[in-house]
């Protein structure tokens, strides 16, 4: 009797740890489920634009009308945190029809032969002492070079939109050298460092 | 702008080098044992001088190109492998002929096949730039012994790579009209030197009837189609310049005419250059038109 006592007790003991551990994994994963939330890039409400200075004097700014993207924001644990941004090169837009024709050839973007600048996140991390500011390092792939950046992206603000629902914005600038990307026409009279600056607003998908 | 380094790494040691080897092709050819076995050498001239030029502008190339006017280093590495064998078999030849002309192609315009292109869209331009390649070698082929032997060769094809320079430059890509320059001053180098040559040498053999072998014609035919393909397709040279220096060579047939070979060598030749130097010109104007080089939109 007490053999039966004994070794149903054992089950019980087997089963709730295995009800238990059951349940933690399962809340678990829905608490990081709820957390991580997509967000796709709204072109209208984004920027991204580029400054290169001309023969050393003045800085000269450009744009990409066309661009596309995802962000996906895990805020109770940012590694799992993702970014994609794919711009395409034809878009260029520096307000001057010629400038941006001969942006577009091979001396620059050689846009048609690589239609893409796209940057694919590897690593996603919390900046230290900055509350809204995330680190992350990433594959920048520019004129078929493809390398590993580290940008600090801004969170510079988050609201319900009635429309869209939750939208977020984030703010990245960051410096490349061009030549570094095999883009090395013209280095005596348009600069070899450009500063890039993306500005986005991005809405829950 | 360009460098002092790039003009004298990227033109003149080019033609430099080129001039060496055409000359010393031009002594051994002229020994009429051997005449033959240094044919290749022509091509190697031209060839050796573009490598040059080419490294001088973009830097050592990578082992796979990633820019299609990499390949052209390449190519024209195989187009002086080709002339050693050019003179082997006419059926060899034309499978050569058949084979570049069907890869040239696709290694140049690989993005538009992998990005632009659907499957229908691209077997069509495939076809037909394929065709346009080897319409184009046998053009060059027929341009080379057509045209009067000595200078007037290496003239027309640096009237020809000159209009080429000028008009991918007017089409907003410097880079590959700096290509067409090392051409050009190659060209130039080999036009200077064949007009020493015929003052100064007593030339025999098959010099003295062709200046161009037949074998140089896969190094002048991938160097030109590298170059316009790239103009094209990746810069914006309008289609009709590229379709009037595509055909500007063929010009030189009329010299085969009975009419027009009635009418005396020189004003043969006169009139062959002459319709030439139209056609590179019209397409000169097109893409100076298209390029608003007199408008208001320049920067």
């Amino acid at each position: 009797m007490q053999l039966i006592w004994k070794r149903n007790l054992h089950i019980s003991i087997c089963a709730i740890l295995f009800l238990s551990i059951l349940f933690i994994t399962f809340s678990n994963k829905t608490e990081s489920q709820d957390a991580a939330k997509t967000y796709n890039i709204d072109t209208v409400h984004s920027s991204v634009i580029f400054r290169a200075k001309h023969m050393g004097v003045t800085y000269n700014y450009g744009r990409f009308n066309e661009f596309s993207g995802n962000i996906t924001l895990d805020e109770s644990d940012t590694s799992k945190s993702k970014v994609e941004l794919v711009v395409k090169s034809e878009s260029v837009d520096t307000a001057n029809a010629k400038r941006d024709q001969h942006l577009r050839s091979p001396d620059f973007f050689n846009a048609k032969q690589f239609p893409v600048i796209t940057f694919n996140s590897t690593q996603v991390s919390k900046k230290e002492g900055h509350e809204n500011t995330l680190e992350v390092t990433g594959d920048f792939e520019l004129h078929g070079v493809k390398k590993s950046i580290t940008v600090d992206v801004e969170i510079t603000g988050k609201a319900n939109n009635p429309q869209a629902g939750e939208i977020i914005g984030f703010l990245a600038t960051f410096d490349i050298k061009r030549s570094e990307y095999g883009v090395d026409f013209g280095l005596e009279g348009i600069s070899d460092e450009i500063q890039i600056t993306v500005s986005i607003e991005a809405g829950e998908k | 702008m360009l460098t002092i380094n790039q003009v004298f790494f990227g033109i003149l040691l080019p033609a430099i080098v080129c001039g060496t080897l055409f000359v010393i092709s031009v002594f051994l050819l002229n020994r009429d044992e051997q005449r033959r076995q240094f044919q290749w050498l022509v091509a190697a001239a031209l060839g050796i001088g573009y490598v040059i030029g080419h490294i001088a502008l973009e830097g050592r190339p990578n082992l796979l190109p990633k820019e299609s006017i990499h390949w052209l280093v390449y190519l024209t590495l195989l187009a002086i492998l080709t002339s050693t064998y050019w003179d082997s078999s006419r059926w060899i030849r034309h499978v050569t002929q058949l084979i570049y002309s069907i890869a040239i192609p696709r290694l140049l315009l690989d993005s538009y096949f992998r990005y632009t292109w659907g499957p229908i869209e691209a077997v069509i331009w495939w076809v037909c730039l394929a065709i346009g390649i080897f319409i184009f070698w046998n053009i060059v082929l027929q341009s080379f012994s057509t045209l009067p032997s000595g200078a007037s060769v290496p003239f027309v094809y640096l009237g020809i790579s000159g209009g080429t320079a000028l008009i991918t430059a007017l089409s907003g890509t410097i880079v590959i009209a700096l290509h067409a320059g090392i051409m050009a001053a190659l060209f130039a180098a080999i036009w200077i030197l064949a007009i020493v040559l015929q003052r100064r040498v007593q030339l025999t053999g098959e010099f003295r009837t062709q200046v161009f072998p037949d074998s140089v014609s896969p190094v002048v035919t991938f160097l030109f189609v590298g170059v316009w393909i790239n103009g094209y397709f990746y810069a914006e040279v309008p289609s009709i310049s590229v379709l009037l220096l595509l055909l500007a060579p063929i010009f030189a047939l009329v010299g085969r005419i009975n009419a027009v070979q009635r009418l005396g060598e020189r004003k043969t030749v006169l009139l062959q250059i002459c319709l030439i130097a139209l056609c590179v010109s019209i397409a000169l104007i097109i893409a100076v038109i298209r390029s608003g080089l007199f408008g208001e939109n320049t920067y």
